[in-house]
């Protein structure tokens, strides 16, 4: 067997026995419809998961906490495993009461804060999430994460 | 596929154009599948981080300066959210479990015979080779072939100069797993 025969081999093997699912490329196609250009996008800043201290204490069940931010809003996240999926603590700064979306792939949740600009969620499901802030002056979309 | 130029793809999928995005995810889907499930993750984990780089990939297009640099951005925004998800869960498989942790085989009953042996004998001779050097083949293997700077990115910053002789060297302990388990010339 010569490099591109043996190469083909390996490539039938990969296509045969973790073939791409279904389902996922059905959703990555569906992904244009998740575009919502009217809302500011608030880049991830930090993700306790990038900090190399943290890493050590992977599989407890430490809270993830991620940052993000667009302008003077600020959207901070606290991520924690229950018993049935996870548990949210958002706070959207400057503090005041919003109206918060929870985006996923499989539809969206909404919720409001208290007049401090905190949220509560439970029971949220492991997969790709993003948080929508209805502001006054123009809606906020975090960066899509993965619970 | 490959007519159209990714830059025009990229620029007719920001306007909303769903065909152009179809056609950027069939030029990547496997790319970024690879990249995630050569890290080890388990099968529904995987879902979940190939979804988010696409949706990613979706917040980007308006930003993206490169397009034609769109299958390293995607391989290494699989990559991080991937280790992401490991960090998290600690679901990390290992070596010894490569074998289980690949689906079923999908094969017609009429075949099974002659490919179940063969695949069953690929199969073993890709887990005994190093995880690196399978991950490096799996990804050359793809149709269609990355190209060298998305292989570094997905390899985790592989140097583009080490890749065509680490990919020599990894066909070579492939070919001699295959030799041991009697698969030599066929």
């Amino acid at each position: 067997m010569n490099d591109n025969e043996l190469l083909a081999v390996v490539g039938r093997h990969f296509s045969a026995d973790d073939p791409l699912p279904p389902k996922l490329a059905t959703t990555a196609r569906a992904a244009i419809e998740t575009r919502r250009l009217d809302a500011q996008l608030a880049a991830l800043l930090s993700d306790s998961l990038d900090d190399a201290n943290l890493a050590s204490v992977r599989g407890s069940s430490a809270p993830r906490m991620l940052g993000f931010q667009t302008g003077d809003c600020t959207v901070d996240v606290e991520v924690s495993p229950e018993k049935d999926g996870y548990r949210l603590l958002i706070q959207v700064l400057p503090a005041g009461s919003y109206s918060l979306a929870l985006d996923r792939a499989e539809g969206t949740a909404e919720l409001t804060t208290d007049e401090h600009g905190m949220a509560r969620f439970s029971g949220l499901p492991a997969g790709p999430l993003r948080i929508l802030v209805q502001q006054a002056t123009g809606d906020v979309r975090t960066e899509w994460f993965t619970v | 596929m490959t007519s159209t130029p990714l830059a025009m793809l990229v620029a007719r999928a920001r306007e909303g154009d769903s065909d152009a995005w179809e056609t950027i995810v069939a030029r990547y889907e496997r790319l970024v599948w690879s990249v995630i499930r050569g890290l080890g993750l388990r099968h529904s984990d995987a879902e979940d981080v190939a979804q988010t780089t696409w949706f990613r990939l979706v917040d980007q297009l308006d930003r993206l300066r490169e397009p034609e640099a769109i299958g390293s951005w995607l391989a290494m925004t699989a990559r991080r959210e991937a280790i992401h998800v490991l960090r998290r869960s600690s679901r990390q498989i290992p070596v010894a479990d490569f074998d289980e942790h690949f689906g079923p085989n999908t094969v017609e009953p009429g075949e099974r015979l002659f490919r179940t042996d063969e695949q069953r004998t690929v199969r073993r001779a890709l887990t005994a080779i190093p995880d690196r050097c399978r991950q490096l083949l799996r990804l050359w293997a793809l149709d269609p072939r990355p190209s060298y700077e998305e292989i570094s990115v997905a390899m985790g910053g592989m140097p583009t100069g080490s890749i065509g002789p680490t990919r020599g060297r990894c066909l070579e302990q492939l070919r001699n797993e295959l030799a041991a388990l009697g698969i030599s010339e066929r």
